[in-house]
């Protein structure tokens, strides 16, 4: 599914005192099996950028086309249903915590499956086994969503949206509130699921992830893309104008080649690839 | 967000938004009763109704109310206006031939009055609603609630803890907008699941309805626990004494505006209970006259005094 953005400029209660414009002229491209980072200060319009996937915005000027979907104000042009492409973009939002309703988890996580048509046999069969990927166990099935921890509220929050098997996965801030292991294996998850041949949408505000996890990366800065780029491209550069932080592998790994060692930057995603390089750069 | 700010604050500066909260709820109830009131001819009612109407628009007009926010808050009452109709159709009442009988329907006669009472009724409504609007979006929810207490202080003298029932007020109205939110945010994350809040029958509007209900009441209740934790971690007291950040300050421009809004009450009063009195022609027409009279002088007033204001 092939995602692009045409000139989208977005504002909130236009013709208000409360009018606030939050996208400003974006123009993107995101290929169908990418593994897309989008970073940014806060406030500056992802999570606004991400409601435009799945239609839940629709641009106030220039257009977004989602595989054959159209959106956008002009009303020969706009695709009228917008069902379909909510299966087909699935969208966790940044509380995610706080959209689960059902008596029990599992139930829960049968909803979105349900919704769009599925038999309940297989939706309880994919929820199951979408549960079961996300790390929660078996024991907790028939438990209510109202006594998990946060982060457990959060995996559950996600298996609702990977039960509708979307074939593109949008996650805000999937990580935000995970312990350490927690957040490895979600992202693991992910990248399982982006060898699958699915493309995989995520906004977090931790570098380290998206150097590790990205094969592309979109900067926003103040309503606008500033940047795209492989989070290799950019934090090999200075991005200190972009307000983003380096993550500590590229810091060791630049401060490794300030000492003399040989290491080409762009292989190094995480500890194992720097190691890799290290060992390279020493036989050569 | 946009959809859902019916009777919300709108941050204009304009002079109904200038006015003292206390004076705004005082003009409400005045107006209120002239609405409310009762004329023994629907001649008179539908006259009186007219004035009262335009000067009500008028107030939205200033008050920069949108048109569209307006439309919707009436959205509600479509069903009430169909329902008043049947039920004053059918209902019998008394002196219901006096004007008449508009349409027979299968042998049944449908009478004028009981058209006329529903027209009555919904245009009372309307007005009612309108200036429930004007005053919810003209008026920060901490000002109301500081003209809510101050109306309260005298039964502090019974030991009504008229702060606490403040307080609670407040925070409520406080956290509309969050709610407002809230609710928007729930509705995004269950529409990404396949819920359709506009669409669908019966059965599927109700489940679409709790997967939004539930959530919102759990994170209602959550958020009103932590409040009150962080609360009484800063030490809050509800008998303790407070002081006020903003306090409102009744002007000159209250009092006029106020005293104008009486005189249009107590025209409506006079008109009535002459109309009551006796239902000549003559009379009648000097009443309307009386009213109309003191509604001009009024108006040149009010316009006198905001220019001269500006000019100072
Ligand atoms: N419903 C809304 N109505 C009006 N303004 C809004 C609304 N939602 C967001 N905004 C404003 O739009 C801007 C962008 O918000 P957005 O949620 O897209 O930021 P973000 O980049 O996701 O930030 P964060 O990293 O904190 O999640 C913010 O300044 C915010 O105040
Ligand atoms: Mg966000």
């Amino acid at each position: 599914m092939q995602i692009k953005f045409l000139d989208v400029s977005y504002t909130y209660s236009p013709k208000t005192p409360y009018e606030f414009n939050a996208l400003k002229d974006v123009n993107l491209d995101i290929k169908e099996g990418s593994f897309t980072g989008i970073v940014g200060k806060t406030g500056c319009g992802k999570s606004t950028l991400i409601q435009h996937l799945n239609g839940l915005l629709i641009p106030t000027s220039g257009e977004v086309n989602v595989d054959t979907y159209v959106l956008t104000t002009n009303k020969k042009r706009r695709t009228k249903k917008l069902k379909d492409l909510r299966k087909k973009v699935g969208v966790v939002f940044q509380f995610s915590e706080n959209q689960l309703f059902e008596e029990t988890i599992l139930k829960d996580v049968m909803f979105g499956p349900l919704n769009f048509g599925a038999k309940a046999e297989d939706a309880r069969k994919i929820s199951i086994e979408c549960l079961k990927k996300v790390g929660i166990p078996e024991s907790y099935f028939e438990k209510s969503p109202f006594e998990l921890s946060g982060g457990e509220k959060r995996r559950v929050a996600i298996a609702g949206i990977l039960a509708m098997s979307p074939d593109v996965l949008v996650l805000d801030e999937p990580t935000a509130g995970l312990d350490p292991t927690g957040t490895k294996e979600i992202m693991n998850l992910f990248k399982t699921i982006n060898e699958e041949g699915k493309t995989v949408i995520f906004v977090t505000h931790d570098m380290s992830l998206v150097l590790e996890y990205a094969t592309n990366v979109i900067v926003m800065k103040d309503k606008e893309i500033v940047k795209e780029a492989t989070p290799a491209e950019l934090f090999i550069e200075n991005q200190e104008e972009y307000n983003l932080e380096t993550p500590q592998i590229s810091l060791l790994a630049k401060a490794l080649i300030d000492k003399g060692l040989k290491l080409d930057l762009t292989k190094v995603k995480d500890i194992s690839s720097l190691v890799d390089e290290i060992v390279k750069g020493r036989a050569k | 967000m946009a959809r859902l700010s019916i009777g919300r604050y709108v941050a204009y500066d304009t002079f109904i938004h200038r006015l003292d909260p206390r004076n705004k709820i005082l003009a409400l109830i005045l107006l209120m009763v002239a609405i409310f009131f009762q004329f023994s001819t629907y001649e008179v009612t539908f006259i009186v109704d007219g004035i009262l109407a335009l000067f009500i628009f008028g107030l939205m007009i200033v008050s920069k109310i949108r048109f569209k926010d307006f439309i919707k808050s009436l959205s509600a009452l479509w069903f009430m206006i169909l329902l008043l109709l049947i039920i004053n159709i059918f209902i019998p009442g008394p002196n219901k031939e006096a004007y008449g009988v508009a349409w027979t329907m299968w042998n049944y006669d449908v009478y004028w009055a009981s058209i006329f009472q529903s027209i009555k009724i919904t245009i009372r409504l309307i007005l009612m609603i309108s200036l429930t609007l004007i005053l919810t979006q003209t008026t920060k929810p901490l000002d109301l609630t500081f003209a809510f207490e101050w109306f309260l202080a005298p039964l502090k003298l019974f030991k009504f803890p008229t702060h606490v029932v403040a307080m609670t007020l407040s925070i409520a109205l406080r956290f509309i907008p969050t709610i407002l939110d809230e609710t928007h945010r729930i509705m995004n994350a269950q529409t990404s699941r396949g819920v359709d809040f506009k669409h669908g029958k019966f059965v599927e509007k109700m489940h679409a309805i709790v997967s939004l209900i539930v959530p919102l009441f759990v994170s209602a209740f959550e958020r009103s626990d932590e409040l009150a934790d962080a609360m009484e971690a800063r030490g809050y007291n509800p008998k303790g004494k407070r002081t006020r950040f903003r306090k409102p300050k009744w002007s000159f421009k209250d009092s006029v505006s106020l005293l104008y809004v009486s005189a249009i009450t107590a025209g409506v009063v006079v008109v009535s209970v002459l109309n009551l009195a006796i239902t000549s022609d003559l009379f009648f027409a000097f009443s309307l006259l009386v009213e109309f009279a003191i509604f001009i002088i009024f108006v040149l007033i009010g316009i006198f005094y905001t220019t001269f204001r500006r000019k100072v």
